[in-house]
């Protein structure tokens, strides 16, 4: 008994060591990089691994593309302007509005862009399989890629979203998205949920900007479709939504590489387009909130303090 | 030589002759030469971008590391059982063994054979990946370290079920805590803090953060990362040992 | 045949690990019908596709367990020798292993579609019913496929060998047809023939599963009965030429 006592001691320890070995922990990282997992995505590999990829950016790309298409596998081939924060606010209203209203016509839906776009079990014309390759688009959902894309409601993705950020806490993408695709049910929960990823993410920039859109959407809906009223609840949030904004730019200040005259931000491995978009997003809205709802000295400060930092910024130079 | 470091060699060459008998293994490496096969199909296929190669290189490292645990897992939960139910261990204990030793020699041959199969793979992994983005080398070393020692880790905790459980089950729950109890620690760990008395084998895998980029280990956190498997494994042995000595024969 | 079918049955109720599969798959549907996702109502998307796919794959691996160990363990336990010294052939002795294989495994997939259905039930979740029926034929018709080919692998392996390929094959045969498809596209002449042969000679199992279209029920509707006819006449050939091999090895087994 007192040989098992000591084994059992082993194990407290072993438990009293995990908190301290969490080194998948960390932030950042190829894996969780967006324009790299674009290009993993379509790549032969990937396609070859089909559902057996478990990451949970493999796993947002699946089931994103699944889930808006009724279940029809496409290539993945997601755009740039959609990555971003705004970009993927603007992606999940214009889709929804799509789906409201019927429209079909190109340019209407950002997600409109897969028109043509490769399906993974390939057309009639293209499979060597014949018979197999028939009954293979029988079973499982298949369309013509020539034909109008069928698109159905994301909301059926949150549950995905919420295991992908359990099984990676800095997955920022996940907590994005996830929270675009809930606000619209629940603008609380949305919240809660950038929330919990700022626990574990807490100088993403990103994340804050994600969170200063939800309140100033929230101090919006409270002001009936505006912020231009003498309101001191939709005051106060509009006050906490530019905190929150100012937070983020800074943050991105801190993250951001160095501009190198003569070369595009966007093309430094470590900062794509719509880090740079998010970023422009920051800056902006911190300045103009400032401005009109704060101090114009302040507003003035940060203008300045932005404009060295991005000269290429056309809107702030103004 | 020792007479008793003799006798553990004889049981370690035994159980070894058994794993290349094994036809289990020869699978895991026709896998591990499909998995060849599609790497080199992507590339053949014209898949060879930065991005697409770390991917090819992350995939291949897990799959190393997911096959050479499953084989010491199926390894280490025969061993015993598979001794009593051919009625070979009652030969082998009236030689002058003892049954620590006889324990000892089942869970180094168990390790020693997942090493070999990991060595295998990741020489097969290495040779079919491309390298296309920076890495930071000391991160793959320390991953490379930190591997036998899970797998000797897996070894001890097959060898503990196995005494037991019956031998299906031994091998299911083996399987089940080596490879899901690490996502079922990052579900439960913001709620549960008693999660963390569960064995996180996915905490040693290092892989995805060297393909990642992401820099070493400092040596403090090494450390850790050394001393949790380390107890978990003398956990496992000690008590396999109490079970076994309390067996009756 | 019936009764060596009743031997399987019986063996199967006796089994242990049947029973922690069916239990875990069980808690497991169970575990996820209960799981709501920021208190939003009408999510089961998420549920469907994950209850389909422990439905399947714990189905698969009993049969798989259960039918490797048919063979092996008659030869081992030397039960075989009085049953053939009964007037029995051995294609009658292998059709009654796979009909009882076949009803286990029926009786599990039973039991899991009667959980997934309380599940939907209680999410307030669509259920099709026809694509539902169709998927559990279909899955029949794979389960019929992996029994032969478990029989076959474990005439010419060993126990656990074969346990360990049937369950491998079952995981990778969808990564094996993209391969293919993948490899067919950019090869040319003889290469082009081998993957054609290889992909006709292997059984496509991702063509039993119609899980994606039940979570998507919405939009799909169920299959023509002539793409299920033909789907049963090619499971039902891979059997035949599985059953075959295995009874040819079989027969020259000295016993």
């Amino acid at each position: 008994m007192k040989r098992y006592s000591l084994f059992f001691q082993l194990w407290i320890l072993a438990a009293l060591l995990s908190p301290r070995i969490q080194f998948r922990d960390y932030e950042e990282g190829r894996s969780r990089d967006l324009l790299t997992r674009v290009e993993v995505n379509q790549s032969a590999l990937a396609r070859i691994m089909g559902e057996f990829r478990t990451g949970a950016s493999d796993m947002l790309f699946i089931k994103t593309e699944r889930y808006l298409h009724s279940g029809v596998g496409y290539v993945p081939h997601l755009t740039e302007a959609l990555l971003s924060v705004e970009g993927t606010d603007k992606g999940v209203e214009a889709h929804m509005a799509e789906m409201r209203e019927g429209h079909e016509e190109e340019g209407h839906d950002p997600f409109h862009h897969e028109e043509e776009a490769e399906t993974l079990v390939p057309t009639p014309g293209q499979d060597y399989r014949r018979w197999l390759g028939e009954m293979h688009r029988t079973v499982k959902p298949w369309r013509d890629p020539g034909l109008a894309h069928q698109h159905s409601d994301g909301k059926e993705l949150i549950p995905w979203f919420r295991m992908m950020t359990l099984s990676d806490p800095h997955y920022i993408r996940g907590y994005i998205v996830g929270a675009h695709w809930i606000k619209r049910h629940d603008p609380e929960a949305a919240m809660k949920f950038v929330e919990e990823g700022l626990i574990h993410n807490p100088n993403d920039f990103q994340l804050h900007l994600s969170k200063a859109f939800l309140m100033l959407q929230e101090a919006r809906r409270m002001g009936q479709g505006t912020l231009e009223t003498d309101d001191i609840a939709v005051q106060g949030q509009i006050v906490r939504a530019k905190r929150y904004f100012q937070r983020a730019a800074e943050e991105m200040a801190r993250v951001r590489p160095r501009e190198v005259p003569g070369e595009d931000i966007a093309d430094h491995p470590d900062w794509g387009t719509y880090h740079e978009s998010d970023a422009m997003a920051a800056a902006h809205m911190a300045i103009l909130l400032e401005e009109r709802y704060g101090d114009p000295d302040t507003a003035l400060e940060l203008k300045t303090r932005y404009q060295k930092l991005m000269p290429g910024y056309e809107r702030l130079q103004r | 030589m020792n007479k008793k470091i003799l006798t553990l060699l004889i049981l370690l060459r035994g159980s070894l002759l058994e794993l290349w008998r094994r036809q289990d293994m020869w699978i895991l490496v026709m896998l591990m030469g499909l998995f060849g096969l599609v790497a080199l199909g992507a590339r053949f296929t014209g898949s060879h971008s930065p991005a697409a190669a770390t991917f090819m290189l992350d995939l291949g490292y897990q799959l190393a590391g997911i096959f050479a645990h499953f084989l010491t897992v199926i390894l280490a939960v025969r061993q015993i059982p598979n001794e009593i139910e051919n009625r070979t261990l009652y030969p082998l204990l009236a030689k002058p063994l003892d049954r620590d030793t006889l324990l000892m020699g089942k869970w180094l041959a168990c390790v020693l054979g997942g090493l070999l199969v990991y060595s295998l793979f990741v020489v097969i992994v290495e040779l079919v990946t491309p390298r296309m983005e920076t890495y930071v080398f000391a991160t793959l070393l320390q991953h490379l370290a930190v591997q036998p020692l899970s797998i000797a880790w897996a070894a001890g905790l097959g060898i503990l079920l196995s005494l037991c459980l019956p031998r299906g089950l031994a091998l299911g729950g083996s399987l089940l805590l080596v490879f899901a109890s690490e996502t079922l620690f990052n579900w439960l760990r913001d709620s549960i803090s008693l999660v963390h008395a569960l064995p996180r084998f996915g905490a040693l895998n290092l892989a995805t953060r060297y393909t990642d980029g992401a820099g070493a280990l400092t040596a403090a956190e090494f450390l850790f990362l050394v001393v949790y498997p380390l107890l978990w494994t003398l956990f496992c042995l000690g008590t396999a040992r109490e079970l076994f000595r309390r067996r009756a024969l | 045949m019936g009764l060596v079918a009743r031997g399987v049955w019986l063996e199967a109720i006796r089994r242990k690990e049947i029973y922690v599969i069916v239990a875990v798959s069980c808690l497991f549907i169970l575990g996820l019908s209960q799981l709501r996702f920021f208190g939003l109502m009408d999510l089961s998307k998420f549920y469907r596709e994950v209850a389909l796919k422990i439905m399947g794959a714990a189905t698969a691996l009993t049969v798989i367990v259960l039918g490797s160990r048919q063979l092996p363990r008659e030869f081992e336990s030397r039960t075989i020798y009085p049953l053939l010294a009964r007037p029995i052939h051995r294609i009658t002795y292998l059709f009654g292993k796979q009909l009882g294989v076949m009803a286990a495994g029926a009786f599990c997939l039973m039991l899991f579609l009667g959980l997934y259905v309380a599940g939907c039930l209680l999410l307030g979740a669509p259920i099709y019913p026809v694509l539902l029926m169709q998927h559990v034929f279909l899955q029949l018709c794979m389960l019929l496929i992996l029994t032969s080919l478990c029989f076959l692998l474990s005439v010419r392996f060993s126990l656990d060998s074969a346990i360990t390929f049937g369950f491998l094959y079952y995981l990778a045969s969808s990564i094996l047809s993209n391969l293919f498809l993948m490899l067919h596209e950019s090869a040319q002449g003889a290469a082009r023939v081998v993957i054609t042969a290889f992909t006709w000679l292997l059984p496509q199992l991702i063509l039993f599963d119609l899980s994606e279209k039940n979570v998507h029920g919405d939009v799909w509707g169920p299959l023509p009965a002539v793409a299920m006819g033909q789907l049963f006449l090619y499971a039902l050939a891979f059997t035949t030429v599985y059953l075959g091999i295995t009874l040819a090895l079989f027969r020259r087994k000295p016993l």
